[in-house]
């Protein structure tokens, strides 16, 4: 038999393939083959994200029948029609990307196999934590002004996420000066009125400086024009924003850190007053953000 | 002899603020390269933490030498060692000057 494996990894570039034949392709699909079907509300196929999204195995010569002809391999499960199950090898991705395993001969890129193998793990972390941040479709808008949840635009690994911070990401306003420049990404910098102490007295009024306006009525509600944040304090050490979406929940990004829809305790946030905040213990109030009249340097 | 690049330091810790950097001491820094050498293989990655407050400190000595210590793994590149004491960890902490980090925002670490 021959299997033709695709890791579907790019989206740009074309994606690399590899062909086993005969002991190697029987012994993979032997591994590959169906075990147990998937929980509901298990991980879907992951064909919709950025990076890797799994092996799409084509039995080209001599196909077995427990298989079909195309199938996908991701997370240890396989995806196929009618088929979300996990594998017989939950291994099986590992061993591909090995530095023993078929990807090994995969010459794309420097190193092709240790760069593989730390996408699968990403993968992995993505279906554990599937089910808790799954969004329950469909739902309504709450917030029909409010910025979308982009996690992936934001979480880039590169100058989206290193240098814009909690108050970039809560304005909805990317400036890439975050420990960059002098007074990127603080409150006040852009507006010659920075924050002298770290206290909502000094944070909050800095922020309306820069355009921010103060809401403290807004008891979590949506504001008709623009969006709502919630500034907090760390008191004497630090501030941090968060923004609510669309969807009526909140979010923020923690400093260069990716963007994330839970607090520390690993919930959604349906109201920051009440969220996990760690040391940022202060609730200082809401505000409003009226998209374009605000500037951050 | 071109000198070797002094070694850096971060604490991951803030959101709005710049996280704090600092130099570190050579002999500080040989010290924690010693001790990396004898940590024990572990296939764990550092646990993941919590969004906000302290997540971690590194240690960049430059051409790929960069080190992650949190919650008892150090992991540099691809390869985690176990440190159950969390000696890298606070040794590190430990070499940052006098005042540069908040102590209570180190609570639990």
């Amino acid at each position: 038999m021959t299997l033709r494996i695709t890791v579907d990894i790019f989206s740009g570039r074309p994606n690399p393939t590899v062909e086993l034949d005969g002991k190697k392709a029987r012994d993979f699909v032997q591994r590959a083959k169906p075990a147990k079907a998937l929980k509901r509300g298990a991980m879907p196929s992951p064909e919709y994200r950025l990076g890797y999204r799994g092996l799409i195995v084509e039995q080209i010569r001599a196909p077995i029948r427990a298989l079909p002809r195309t199938f996908r391999i991701a997370a240890g499960a396989v995806y196929g029609p009618e088929l979300a199950h996990t594998i017989a090898d939950p291994e099986l991705e590992e061993f591909f990307a090995g530095p023993q395993g078929p990807a090994a001969k995969i010459k794309v890129l420097p190193d092709f196999s240790r760069f593989l193998t730390r996408q699968l793990r990403q993968l992995k972390e993505f279906d554990e934590d599937f089910e808790r941040h799954r969004e329950h479709w469909p739902h309504r808008p709450r917030c029909l002004c409010a910025p979308l949840y982009e996690p992936a635009w934001w979480n880039d690994g590169g100058q989206k996420q290193w240098h814009n911070n909690c108050y970039n990401y809560a304005s909805n306003h990317r400036t890439d000066t975050f420990r960059l420049t002098p007074g990127g990404g603080q409150p006040g910098a852009a507006s010659g009125a920075m924050y002298t102490a770290l206290t909502c007295a000094a944070v909050g009024p800095a922020a309306m400086s820069d355009g921010l306006i103060a809401n403290p009525a807004a008891h979590n509600r949506c504001p008709k024009e623009g969006h709502l944040v919630a500034l907090v304090i760390a008191p004497g050490i630090d501030f941090h924003w968060y923004r609510k979406g669309r969807n009526g929940l909140w979010t923020h990004k923690p400093g260069s850190t990716p963007v994330t829809n839970i607090d520390n305790s690993g919930h959604l946030i349906p109201d920051p007053r009440t969220a996990n905040r760690g040391m940022y213990t202060n609730f200082c109030t809401f505000m409003t953000v009226m998209h374009g009249h605000i500037k951050i340097a | 002899m071109s000198r070797a690049r002094p070694c850096t330091a971060s604490v991951l810790l803030y959101s709005g603020r710049p996280d704090p950097q600092w130099q570190v001491p050579a002999a500080a820094a040989r010290d924690l390269r010693q001790l990396w050498q004898q940590l024990q293989d572990t296939k764990t990655s550092p646990p993941r933490p919590p969004p906000l407050g302290y997540r971690g400190c590194t240690l960049d000595c430059g051409e790929g030498a960069r080190w992650f210590a949190y919650a008892g793994v150090v992991a540099m590149d691809d390869i985690c060692r176990l440190d159950p004491d969390r000696s890298f960890e606070r040794r590190l902490l430990k070499s940052a000057p006098p005042g540069l980090i908040p102590p209570a925002s180190l609570a639990g670490c």
